[in-house]
């Protein structure tokens, strides 16, 4: 099997991959953009007089907002630089937001304030105002001062918005410092605009820290001296001149910077201004302006300008730079969230299309993305499935994309403004692009992190609990509101659960459709996918319906229960949806309630030989579980601000589950294979009805309950009704017409191969003949090529070809005390005959040891019985299924056996099953290429080998052990006096099967010196058929003492399928009997197949449907009785029979 | 695909990055050279210019470091630049030796060249350049471009073609049909320095051109030289289909004031839209004319809008109604939005 572990990093790769060139490609594209733009900047400003602008009288006003909280030191300083600014239709408005310190006093001495009367002109909602203040003296008749009650930056840029008269805002940090022309420079672009109405514009944001700084303005430029600080002035390059630059070009651009933006008055105005309640308030406002001009279908512009315009301090201790770095992500979200509904709107043009869904995947996935990589390159670390040469090329690629990027801004910055012109600083810029991956950006991304998980901790967003005017616990209220009150809490909490349900199941089944895509490229994979998210949408629906009912039953009852039961039924769920899947993939069968019927040893085995119980898979599992369990306990802490998700996705499934299934499904391409159509099923909802069914069975009170008492219709031939299947035994002789009569007793030896299926043992069959020695067996013996097995495994193999037995409830094997009856070994022991079984594996597996040994076979021989002589099959993980065919039959041929006895030998062979694991892998793989490139095979069985190859290679294998046998038995003298019969116990259902009744598709032989000529037979036959017959041809030809009263489901041999009053009735798997074959019928579930030749076409024919139902009820109804009361005929039978005295031959 | 074929794509694209790196680095520090280089001829050129604007061209003492990299072309180019720049900021004698500096040095035939060139903005530079330096006889060859498709060329020659031909250079406004930018409009009122007498004929075709940029601009033009002829015309633009002609038309009615402009400002007053009303009061109270003010008292008591409460108020106070204000602030009964403004026009006197 393709672990899933290799799967999962592959998928993660790749998608990890794809995210990587979508980066890179942006990359490039905001380089050459952003190129373009400066460039295009510079040449129209060459030759640029700002100074007409200072003397229009037509030139806009401006207004400077500055918050300030707690900056009395340096304040009166910031005041007087910003006073210096060249520009004379200004108005700098400083808002003091509730300082604690004595920035008011200081401002008010140094300004000589005095506190006015002032008619705040702006509506926006804000703090209280305390005082507005302006200047006696005319010299700082620009400058007005609020103060205001803290309310935050947002709170005191809006105070600064409704008192500002300006007809744009200049939004600054009062700890900024501004270059002289910069409102100049700002004004050019809103003097400039046409048709398209500017609302935003920004300019370059540069370092201040260890700038010369001399009052109010930077004289001499320096590169911070921390590689923090270096990386943080080599960040703002990229971000200011490349990144914003380009989506300045672009028209989508939403970021101006709240250290330094102008806005459009009006606009902000028309707005409401900052919000006040996120962190990102500079960012919301733009998106919040451009979205106002969308909704009003005006046209706008946001820019940017390259022009350096503002320095200010960026941190450089690691502790505060987290901090701005967490706010920034936490503002991005808020920002992203509060607009979700433009996100991909083409409402919103360019905007909604373009530049949120840009920052949603790049800015604000990019630190997660970055930082989920980090722990898949842990956990594939531990689980040891880097490929490191893979991992180096995409390490290097990814630094010195990241180096290209950082120098490319560099050198944009070079042509646009030579900020840094010392030649230390220039060559300390490149070194901390090199150094800045390995410091900085992992603070970044932390942070980012930290943000990320800090906004659903401390954010509102996910829904709180609404409590306003109502108390669930308050007992003065009526019962009836109380219950509505707590009943709408439950709903509120429980949406949040349904959701992560809902999107964690949906997100299992694509990642099911992805698995199998893996695993089966020739898969139809549009009809599987559409059937796959239908049948599980469906599931979930109807689960999600019974599991909200339960929880609001909780819920009312006890709250942490409820949760506690919610967290552990999801996870449950999604688990269990994954194994359900994994395990179709490897087995190809669907997992029922048989899962019940095998035993905890079993099943170690059955996972440990598929090489599923590797430390990878359990590290894994492990990993999944603690994911998914993480991630519902968190959602179990969340709530819905309103109960309408909880409701909605709780009552959605109702008329699903009033609906008939068969009313909401809809059919596969009539092209679709069985095992696609298989794989297009809800494996929950398979397995959940299984066990449902398996359970009502198992309590006949449930089942009488459901069922209407019925009278037992009878067949003729039923002696007794508590005994359904006793009767008379009258099964014609059809083999001994074919034999020569012999002297003496032949002996019987029955080989059954793991897994041969007609598909693949026949030239006709769709995968074409991999058997090549069986088929020229089969030309020298007489031959069913319309064999049907009695189940889709192996567990019901042994008791229907050697007794016919019915199944009882989960197969005879399974009944745990073996009800008598007669079977080959008892009935040939009886006559004399020695009995021998030979299996390389652990007899105990399906219980067949039991009923071996009920059958006091003479030589029980499994995987314990072998010696080191023997080779066993190759191990999977350290556990291998047993001993290898050949080896099987090397043991058949040299275990002792009495002279001059006859002796029936049952081989049972295992080298074909799952996970095919042979020796000499090498030889046989060379076998199969043969096999591919002989000819013989057309196009479509050659996609099919291609698409089976480890499945094929072991049935060669198989055929190469059974090539071997018969050569080395044709060397002893009982060969001519032996008869062979070889069938398959099941057709592989790892091999896709074309239509259902492929999984039960075997061929049977019997070959003999002793045949007159060999026959091919065309009838379709069961297993069920082998025993009686093989009996009634010792019967007739060697006088064998049969029982009289048998309780055989199969009649014989047959030349006619209409001879046949039973039907074959074929378990698929412990649990499933829902196989029926009768005449030229098959009946799968409800449906109904015609058959030719064992090819099936789905037929729409009610009557014979009816009629084949009825049939197979009645036998389904005789093996309840028997599953009832697990006895086949009353005792006297058996041990009359055994009483006999049978002379010895 | 394969691993070992995404492999080796990989390695491509890591080649080409790390080629790409290596050029970025070579084309960075290139560039990092010439602009220290830069700086240094920018000393240079300053130092000349200087010697220029005190001393004269004649006396300005010989820069050797100067007279080596004049024959260097992109010295040069910065040297045409440092001195368009300087231009602007004198005048007088400076102003005419920086010219003669610009012919001693044949920087006229440079910047001619540079018309030749197909880069817009070379060609951009060479027309502010010829227009600085007042080289008339380019300006056939400027003309050429006014037609240029693009607009950073056809504005130069717009510029250049009335600030050599004064208001003759404005015709073709006429024909235009481009809204034009504030700044566009900006630099051509900078570049006319008077209007003939006779301007009104032309000016009457633009105040009525479907182009509402063009009949702002005319407004301007009008308000910048008090064109009095223009008056009747202007007041047909009050009632304008845009809100900012009828804008600009408030504001230069108010320039080309007389006796009947607030009258005519007051009668139109009820038929504006409020943007055109709030202009209307800001206009008035520069007017300081007492017959409005019942008209103003209507307007503070009325007037649902703020800013015209505001100009109401400002207009009174500066009419001498500071009592009657005062009085009015105090009544108990009073609008208390009123009395905060009339508190707010008090107290920031």
């Amino acid at each position: 099997m393709m672990h899933f572990p290799s799967l999962l990093f592959e998928v993660i790769t790749w998608i990890y991959l794809m995210y990587g060139v979508a980066v890179f490609l942006i990359y490039i594209w905001v380089g050459i953009y952003a190129l373009g733009a400066v460039i295009r900047y510079k040449k129209q400003n060459t030759f640029t007089d700002y100074s007409i602008i200072a003397s229009n009288p037509n030139a806009p006003t401006f207004s400077i907002i500055a918050p300030a909280y707690n900056e009395g030191k340096t304040i009166v300083e910031n005041v007087r630089s910003l006073l210096s600014l060249y520009y004379n239709r200004l108005e700098i408005i400083i808002v003091n937001d509730g300082s604690k310190d004595d920035s008011m006093r200081r401002l008010i001495t140094e300004y000589q304030l005095e506190k006015v009367s002032f008619y705040v002109q702006g509506n926006i909602k804000t703090q209280e105002i305390l005082g507005i203040y302006k200047s006696e003296n005319p010299a700082f008749r620009k400058l007005i001062v609020v103060d205001k009650k803290n309310g935050g930056k947002a709170d005191a840029l809006n105070v600064g918005v409704n008192v500002s008269s300006g007809d744009y805002l200049v939004c600054i940090d009062v700890d900024c410092i501004l270059e002289q022309d910069s409102i100049l420079k700002l004004a050019k672009p809103f003097l400039e605009q046409t048709d398209k109405r500017l609302i935003a514009c920004g300019g370059i944001i540069r370092l201040a820290n260890n700038c010369k700084i001399e009052n109010g303005k930077v004289t001499e430029v320096n590169l911070p001296k921390s590689l923090l600080g270096r990386s943080q002035a080599l960040e703002y390059i990229r971000a200011f001149i490349l990144g914003r630059m380009a989506w300045s070009r672009a028209s989508g651009l939403i970021l101006i910077s709240g250290a330094f933006g102008v806005f459009d008055r009006e606009i902000v105005l028309a707005c409401g201004g900052y919000d006040p309640k996120t962190v990102g308030e500079d960012m919301e406002l733009v998106v919040r302006m451009r979205r106002y001009m969308e909704e009003k279908k005006e046209r706008y512009q946001v820019l940017n300008i390259p022009d350096p315009l503002c320095w200010t301090e960026v941190p450089e201790s690691a502790d505060i730079l987290k901090k701005q770095r967490n706010r920034w992500m936490r503002g991005t979200m808020e920002t992203l969230w509060k607009h979700r509904k433009m996100m991909l709107n083409p409402k919103y043009g360019k905007l909604g299309m373009v530049s949120l869904p840009y920052w949603a995947l790049f800015e604000f996935l990019g630190p997660l993305v970055e930082f989920t990589g980090y722990i898949c390159f842990i956990l594939f670390l531990v689980m040891g499935i880097i490929n490191w040469q893979f991992f180096f090329i995409l390490l290097a690629l990814v630094l010195s994309t990241g180096f290209l990027f950082s120098i490319f801004a560099m050198l944009v910055d070079l042509v646009s403004h030579k900020v840094y012109v010392k030649r230390r600083d220039f060559l300390r810029l490149i070194g901390t692009a090199l150094l800045e991956p390995f410091y900085f950006h992992p603070i970044v991304v932390r942070s980012s992190v930290r943000g990320f998980i800090d906004y659903f901790r401390n954010s509102n967003s996910w829904g709180e609990m609404t409590r306003q005017g109502f108390n669930a616990h308050d007992d003065s209220l009526p019962f009836w509101i109380r219950l509505r009150g707590v009943l709408r809490l439950g709903l509120q909490k429980w949406g949040v659960l349904a959701s992560v349900l809902l999107f964690a199941f949906l997100l299992g089944v694509m990642a099911e459709w992805a698995w199998y895509n893996s695993v089966f490229p020739n898969f139809d994979s549009k009809s599987v996918v559409e059937h796959l998210l239908w049948n599980n949408t469906l599931f979930i629906f109807k689960i999600l319906t019974g599991l909200g009912a339960l929880y609001l039953v909780l819920y009312l009852w006890k709250k942490k229960l409820a949760n506690k039961i919610a967290i552990i039924g999801i996870s449950v769920l999604i688990m269990v949806q994954i194994m359900l899947f994994i395990y179709f993939a490897e087995s190809h069968n669907l997992l029922g309630a048989d899962v019940l019927y095998y035993n905890a040893a079993e099943i170690q085995q059955i996972l440990e030989a598929s090489g599923m119980l590797t430390l990878q898979n359990m590290a894994f599992i492990l990993v999944l579980i603690s994911a998914i369990v993480w991630g519902v306990y968190k959602a179990s802490q969340r709530t819905f601000r309103s109960p309408f998700i909880g409701l909605v996705l709780t009552v959605i499934g109702i008329p699903l589950l009033t609906i008939p299934s068969s009313w909401l499904s809809f059919k596969f391409p009539a092209s679709s294979s069985d095992f696609e159509q298989t794989a297009g099923t809800s494996k929950w909802n398979y397995f959940l009805n299984s066990n449902i069914e398996d359970f009502i069975s198992q309590h006949q009170e449930i089942t009488a309950f459901i069922n209407k008492p019925e009278t037992k219709t009878l067949s003729p031939e039923i002696i007794d009704s508590n005994y359904p299947f006793w009767r008379k035994e009258d099964t014609p002789d059809f083999l001994g017409p074919y034999f020569e009569k012999s002297s003496t007793m032949p002996n019987l030896v029955l080989v059954i191969v793991e897994g041969l299926g007609d598909a693949y043992s026949n030239p006709n069959g769709y995968v074409g003949d991999f058997t090549p020695f069986f088929n020229e067996l089969q030309t020298k013996s007489l031959s069913w090529n319309n064999t049907l097995s009695s189940a889709g495994r192996t567990f019901a193999a042994i008791p229907t070809l050697t007794g016919s037995l019915p199944f009882g409830k989960r197969g005879f094997l399974e009944i745990r005390k073996t009800p008598d009856h007669f079977n080959l070994f008892t009935i040939l022991k009886k006559n004399g005959f020695e009995t021998g079984f030979f299996y390389g594996g652990n007899s105990s597996f399906d219980n067949i040891k039991p009923f071996l040994q009920y059958s006091q076979v003479d030589h029980i021989i499994d995987e314990y019985t072998f010696d080191s002589t023997y080779r066993k099959l190759p191990e999977n993980n350290g556990e291998s299924w047993g001993y290898e065919d050949q080896a099987v039959f090397r043991k058949a041929l040299e275990e002792p056996f009495t002279q001059n006895k006859p002796y029936f030998k049952t081989i049972l062979t295992l080298s074909s099953h799952n996970p095919f694991k042979i020796n000499d892998f090498s030889y046989f793989e060379k076998k199969y290429n043969e096999k591919l490139h002989s000819g013989t095979l057309s196009s479509e069985q050659k996609k099919w080998a291609l698409d089976n190859k480890r499945q094929l290679i072991s049935i060669l294998n198989a055929d190469e052990a059974l090539r071997n046998f018969f050569t080395d038995y044709r060397k002893r003298s009982d060969f001519n006096q032996t008869i062979f019969i070889v069938t398959g116990d099941h057709s592989m259902p790892e091999i896709p099967l074309q239509d259902k009744i492929d999984r039960y598709h075997v061929p049977l032989i019997i070959y003999s010196n002793l045949l007159k000529r060999p026959h091919k037979f065309r009838q379709t036959v069961s297993h069920f058929d082998v025993a009686p017959s093989i009996l009634a041809y010792y019967r007739e030809n060697y006088q064998l003492k049969n029982p009289t009263d048998v309780a055989w489901v199969g009649r014989g041999f047959r030349t006619k399928p209409s001879q046949d009053p039973t039907g074959i009735p074929i378990m698929q798997s412990k649990n499933q009997l829902i196989d029926y074959v009768k005449g030229n019928y098959h009946l799968s579930g409800q449906q109904l197949f015609q058959l030719e030749k064992l090819k099936e076409n789905a037929v729409d024919q009610s009557a014979m449907l009816e009629k084949i139902k009825y049939s197979f009820d009645e036998f389904k109804k005789r093996n309840a009785e028997f599953s009832r009361t697990e006895r086949l005929f009353p005792d006297s039978i058996v041990s009359n029979y055994e009483k006999q005295k049978i002379p010895v031959r | 695909m394969s691993l070992h074929i995404l492999f080796i794509i990989l390695l491509g694209i890591l080649t080409i990055v790390a080629f790409l790196i290596v050029a970025v680095l070579l084309l960075s520090f290139s560039k990092f050279k010439s602009n220290l280089h830069e700086q240094l001829w920018g000393r240079i050129i300053a130092e000349k210019i200087a010697h220029t604007v005190i001393e004269g061209v004649k006396n300005t003492p010989e820069n050797t470091l100067f007279e080596q990299r004049i024959q260097n072309v992109r010295f040069k180019n910065l040297f045409l630049e440092k001195l368009v720049e300087a231009e602007r900021k004198f005048t007088g004698s400076a102003n005419v030796e920086l010219k003669l500096l610009y012919k001693n040095y044949h920087l006229d035939q440079v910047s001619l060249k540079k018309l030749s060139q197909k880069k817009n903005h070379l060609i951009g530079g060479a027309i502010q350049e010829l227009t600085s330096m007042q080289v008339e006889e380019a300006l056939p060859r400027i003309n050429t471009f006014l037609n240029h498709p693009s607009p950073m060329i056809y504005q130069e020659a717009q510029y250049a073609s009335v600030h050599f031909k004064g208001f003759e250079g404005l015709f073709f406004l006429s024909v235009h049909h481009a809204a034009m930018s504030d700044w566009h409009q900006l630099k051509l009122l900078l570049s006319i320095k008077e209007l003939p007498e006779n301007a009104m004929t032309q000016m009457k075709i633009w105040l009525e051109s479907s182009n509402f940029s063009v009949t702002i601009f005319t407004l301007r033009l009008i308000r910048k030289f008090k064109f009095l002829p223009a008056e009747e015309h202007v007041k047909t633009l009050l009632n304008h289909s845009s809100t900012r002609v009828r804008t600009e038309t408030v504001r230069t009615l108010h320039a080309l004031e007389n006796s009947k402009t607030n009258t005519i400002l007051i009668e139109s007053y009820s038929d504006q839209p409020v943007e055109v009303q709030r202009e209307i009061m800001k206009m008035l109270l520069l007017s300081k004319d007492a017959r409005c003010t019942d008209f103003f008292k209507t307007e503070l008591l009325n007037h649902p809008d703020i800013p015209i409460k505001i100009s109401a108020a400002e207009s009174l106070l500066s009419l001498g109604h500071k009592e009657e204000l005062c009085r009015y602030a105090n009544d108990r009964a009073a609008n208390l939005d009123i009395k905060n403004i009339i508190n707010h026009v008090i107290k920031k006197k």
